[in-house]
């Protein structure tokens, strides 16, 4: 599905590279954990995936291929047909990640808009089918408000909608939950392992949050200093992790049942 | 939601609503032709002439609808050349940075060098004075660096918003994001900026019609109007009165509506 193979990405501004050559597989349907502290290179990996590198800014090799298709390399209005049909995004801040002077059933189907030739009403109904499945309660009320007038988690369950009504075939979600509190990240976490369920689409899931990495992954991925420090099953990573780091990391979760073993 | 719409937007938008619906019924009618010199000379203020009349007697009333009709039509397509231009150019800097920033950027700061009314003599004088055209488009030129600094501003710091590069990323256009996205993000302090450049348009197409390189007879703007009532002041100081305080409530009509459009939006924050 995703293959990255041999990435480096280094800023002019920096020394070290901010990824130091990284190869990581995300399977079909597979929700991959991409974790690590600030700084160890996880967003700049997604940021790559994405195509929303400063591509003047830093020099970059490797390759990204998504289903064949080349990501790092491809000219930018190929990456603006391939983006978009076929990844998703969910940034971490839901409040600034929607246009405030947007209609949010606007914002949802505006990918739509661009990529499918559906008319005015088919893309309503497309828009309000994926905000039905993201459980919010009164779909048809969410899509003619405005941003300000959701709560965030509701707004976080809006901008999954719009990064699945296209149907991608990769999500990539940059520390969705950790604007959220703990009950609505439970619940976002429930939603994000359904729509994996029905629509089979990979994720890539980035965050700090281990114990949110390790409810929802089923593969995890470990990054330090710019480099892929441990990959493996989830179970495998929590209860025998192999790197020093990565061992550091689950020792640092706060709970009762330390699983360090 | 539900917002309380402050007081100084209500009080501009009824005295620039009024102003307007004078305007409109004096392209229409006025009670007395505005070129007609029949009605006495120098007649203060009384039940027919409101206004009273000027040295040729003309009804000045009748010739302040006229008159201001006109001021309003050159200082809002001036300020609408300003604005469009300007915000054309604040969007493709602001938004893309690079050399294109640099160049444009800095051709504003030339322009801002010069001072504007004398620019705007200039240009007045190569195109030909005494046209409405030519006021409209001298001045606009004058207004395009302001609107086009204040745009950059605005687009530069929205283009590194979240959804910004959600849009991007589901691979919405260029044009599309900088004028269907972001543009209505902008409003907040375009609309304020569009009021009191409408007001700087008015006072600078007053003070060239005063120079006599504006408006030029028969057709009258308030700012020509006012050059002529400078020579009466004695006679019929009335003239200069009642064609001054439309200037000034037509200023301060739209001064408070840009005022209270900023007092909504820092409520809103």
């Amino acid at each position: 599905m995703l293959e990255i193979r041999d990435l480096h990405v280094r800023f002019h501004n920096r020394d070290r590279e901010a990824v130091g050559g990284i190869s990581l597989t995300i399977g079909n349907g597979e929700i991959v954990g991409l974790v690590g502290e600030s700084g160890s290179g996880k967003t700049v990996t997604a940021m790559s995936i994405a195509g929303l590198l400063p591509r003047k800014q830093c020099s970059y090799s490797g390759d990204i291929l998504l289903n064949g298709q080349d990501l790092l390399h491809a000219q930018r209005s190929e990456l603006r047909k391939l983006h978009g049909r076929e990844i998703g995004v969910v940034f971490q801040e839901p409040m600034s990640a929607m246009d405030p002077l947007m209609k949010v059933g606007e914002q949802v189907s505006e990918v739509l808009r661009i990529h499918t030739d559906l008319n005015a009403s088919e893309r309503r109904k497309k828009a309000l089918k994926a905000l039905t499945e993201v459980e919010l309660q009164d779909p048809e009320a969410v899509y003619d408000s405005y941003p300000h007038e959701l709560s965030g988690g509701m707004l976080q369950r809006a901008m999954i909608a719009a990064a699945i009504v296209i149907e991608p075939s990769l999500l990539l979600l940059d520390e969705p939950t950790t604007a959220l509190d703990v009950t609505i990240q439970a619940q976002i976490l429930e939603l994000l392992k359904k729509l994996n369920r029905e629509y089979e689409v990979s994720m890539l899931f980035i965050s700090h949050n281990l114990k949110v990495v390790r409810k929802l992954c089923t593969r995890v991925a470990v990054m330090q200093r710019g480099l892929l420090v441990e990959t493996g099953e989830t179970d495998q990573v929590f209860y025998h992790p192999q790197h020093p780091y990565t061992r550091h990391l689950i020792e640092a979760i706060p709970t009762r049942e330390r699983r360090t073993s | 939601m539900k917002r309380k719409i402050n007081g100084y937007l209500i009080a501009g938008l009824i005295i620039t609503g009024i102003i307007l619906i004078a305007i409109i019924v004096g392209m229409f009618w006025t009670p007395y032709s505005p070129t007609a010199m029949k009605y006495g000379r120098f007649q203060p203020p009384s039940s027919s002439h409101i206004f009273g009349t000027d040295n040729f007697g003309r009804d000045i009333f009748s010739r302040v609808l006229k008159g201001a009709g006109t001021t309003f039509s050159i200082a809002l397509s001036t300020v609408v050349v300003g604005a469009l231009a300007g915000t054309l150019i604040g969007a493709v800097t602001g938004y893309f940075g690079g050399l294109a920033d640099d160049i444009l950027m800095r051709l504003n700061d030339a322009v801002t060098a010069f001072p504007s009314f004398l620019l705007a003599l200039l240009v007045v004088s190569l195109i030909g004075p005494g046209k409405k055209y030519s006021v409209v488009i001298s001045l606009g030129l004058v207004f395009i660096p302001s609107f086009a600094r204040v745009m950059r501003t605005q687009y530069a710091s929205l283009r590194n918003q979240n959804y910004v590069t959600g849009a991007r990323l589901m691979g919405v256009g260029n044009a599309r994001l900088l004028f269907v996205h972001l543009l209505p993000n902008t409003l907040r302090v375009f609309l304020p900026a569009f009021t009191i450049g409408f007001n700087n348009a008015v006072l600078a197409e007053a003070s060239m019609s005063f120079l006599g390189i504006g408006v030029t007879p028969p057709d009258a703007s308030l700012g020509y109007m006012l050059s002529e009532a400078q020579g009466m002041l004695a006679a019929g100081p009335w003239y200069a009165l009642f064609t001054g305080l439309t200037i000034v409530f037509l200023v301060f009509g739209v001064g408070l509506i840009g005022e209270g459009i900023q007092m909504q939006n820092r409520e809103v924050d």
